[in-house]
């Protein structure tokens, strides 16, 4: 069993049946529903990743603008790491230590789906662009 | 790439969290004392040391959410123009957290929670850009980085902010119950969220530094500074360097963060001066190469590090058995044997190498409590000691 706290957080932009089970702090349901339906969650993760793309300066008006442009950011790469644990979990698996983890955004900036980042680490293929 | 490591030294936190007082308090850059000339700012100068490391204790700048402790403001930035005046590069360290600020109101900041680890090194739960932590990192970079069009007060600049301070040993949790290591990723977070918020104020803005990582060793020894834990590379109390530096750059490329050659890596090195050994360098190798595209290049082929403090206390007299009477020649000399380790391109049997930019020591006057000083403190009679003329001629 996991800690499912920090499944509930407002910012992760769960959708649908997990946004529900969010509401009402079903925490178990809540990890085996995202683990079980992983590659539809993380279809929805990746597209929104697309359309933010990465924040730059000189493209706000305030400091407060650009940061919370970076949370949102910030908030789909951690819903993508949390969906992954839960798919581990969901399939009666173990978390990797951070340092063993498989990439969560490949050099062009996409959201990688856990397959595909396994693939990734396998070949050495984690390089990041400058 | 060969480098040339230059000489830096943290002043006491003391300096710079007590109520300002220079004429009293001999870890403030601006105490002179006496003998006339033998002030601290004079220290810098005779022995050719080129960085002084401050320090910003949170929990006395940021008393509450609301309010900032003015005085030790004005105290620290009377320091900062002092020593940029003086032609010093500057390092500002972050520690210890507020409760308000890491989630434990109600506590008070040196109450134990965790083993000997205190409310005050809780490491916040949110360090994204919009949580209350990244508030306190915008606070400080526009009112010290060269970028800011609002700074505190003209001159009192920084050159980079170290946003924490030995992480893998002083902060907690560690990991979680079930084993999943977790602080390295953090700080990790915190570095990230760090140089977004420093990229706002431009390309030649604050540089963010971290994670000023203990060089501990998961090898159990004898030593006692060590510790073993069959099978896991962290415990309650521990994390290993290597691993934990490991943790905090694959908290960067996971996400496709590149660091940036304004993000640099620190290490703290004071268990490697008391053994002659350089894991320091270790780290450099097995967590830093081919991953960490950080300061001064962003080439993972050659990542730099800078030692930010070490020193050797009284504690490493007594595990390395030497005698009291013996141990100021000996303390110079260990010294000298670390410098020669890592200097350029050393290739001595401990390891060592390029890529180590910066080596600071831990004090000029010392502190009675944390002994590790160059010069006895002014209760003491402020003699330099032997390991004051040793750093002087590096």
């Amino acid at each position: 069993m996991i800690d499912a706290t920090e499944f509930y957080d407002p910012a992760l932009p769960w959708s649908g049946r997990a946004d529900e089970l969010r509401s009402k702090r079903a925490g178990a349901a809540l990890v085996s529903e995202l683990g079980r339906n992983y590659d539809a969650y993380h279809e929805e993760l990746a597209e929104t990743a697309a359309s933010l793309g990465r924040p730059q300066p000189e493209n706000y008006t305030t400091l407060q603008e650009y940061l919370e442009a970076w949370a949102r950011i910030q908030a789909v790469v951690r819903a993508e790491n949390l969906l992954r644990v839960a798919r581990i979990v969901a399939s009666g698996g173990r978390p990797p230590q951070p340092a063993d983890s498989p990439p969560l955004v490949s050099a062009d900036e996409r959201l990688l789906h856990l397959d595909e980042a396994l693939e990734l680490q396998v070949h050495g293929g984690t390089e990041t662009s400058p | 790439m060969a480098s040339t490591m230059v000489k830096g030294v943290a002043l006491g936190s003391a300096g710079t969290s007590a109520t300002p007082s220079p004429t009293t308090n001999e870890q403030d850059y601006c105490y002179v004392g006496s003998p006339p000339g033998f002030s601290v700012a004079n220290h810098f100068a005779d022995t050719g040391t080129v960085w002084v490391k401050f320090w910003m204790d949170l929990t006395a700048f940021f008393p509450s959410e609301n309010s900032v402790n003015s005085a030790l403001f004005d105290g620290l930035e009377e320091q900062l123009i002092a020593a940029r005046n003086n032609g010093l590069a500057i390092i500002l360290t972050l520690w210890k957290y507020p409760p308000w600020m890491n989630g434990l109101s109600g506590t008070t900041t040196g109450q134990f929670q965790q083993g000997d680890k205190t409310a005050a090194m809780r490491i916040p739960d949110d360090v994204s850009t919009t949580s209350i932590w990244a508030s306190m990192i915008t606070c400080i970079l526009t009112a010290y980085s060269t970028g800011s069009s609002t700074p505190r007060r003209s001159g009192a600049y920084i050159d980079v902010l170290e946003i924490c301070n030995e992480p893998n040993g002083m902060y907690w949790p560690q990991s979680t119950p079930a084993g999943l290591r977790t602080a390295g990723c953090k700080v990790g977070q915190m570095m990230q969220t760090a140089l977004i918020i420093s990229s706002w104020f431009g390309n030649q803005a604050t540089a963010i530094a971290g994670p000023g990582a203990v060089d501990y060793k998961n090898e159990g020894s004898p030593d006692g500074m060590n510790w073993n834990t069959p099978g896991s590379w962290a415990d309650v109390d521990h994390t290993d360097a290597v691993k934990f530096s490991q943790d905090v750059v694959a908290s960067f490329t996971s996400v496709g963060f590149v660091p940036g050659t304004r993000a640099v890596f620190t290490m703290h090195n004071h268990t490697d001066i008391e053994l002659q050994r350089t894991y320091v360098a270790k780290v450099r190798e097995l967590a830093l190469r081919g991953s960490w595209a950080g300061w001064p290049y962003a080439n993972v082929n050659d990542p730099h590090l800078w030692i930010t403090e070490g020193g050797l206390t009284d504690g490493a007299r007594v595990r390395l058995g030497i005698g009291v009477s013996a141990w100021p020649v000996y303390r110079a000399l260990l010294i000298q044997i670390a410098w020669n380790n890592l200097h350029n391109n050393s290739t001595s049997v401990t390891g060592g190498g390029a890529g180590i930019d910066l080596f600071t020591y831990y004090l000029f006057e010392t502190d009675p409590a944390f002994d590790c000083g160059l010069i006895d403190s002014v209760s003491m009679g402020r003699a330099t000691r032997p390991a004051y003329a040793v750093w002087k001629g590096l």
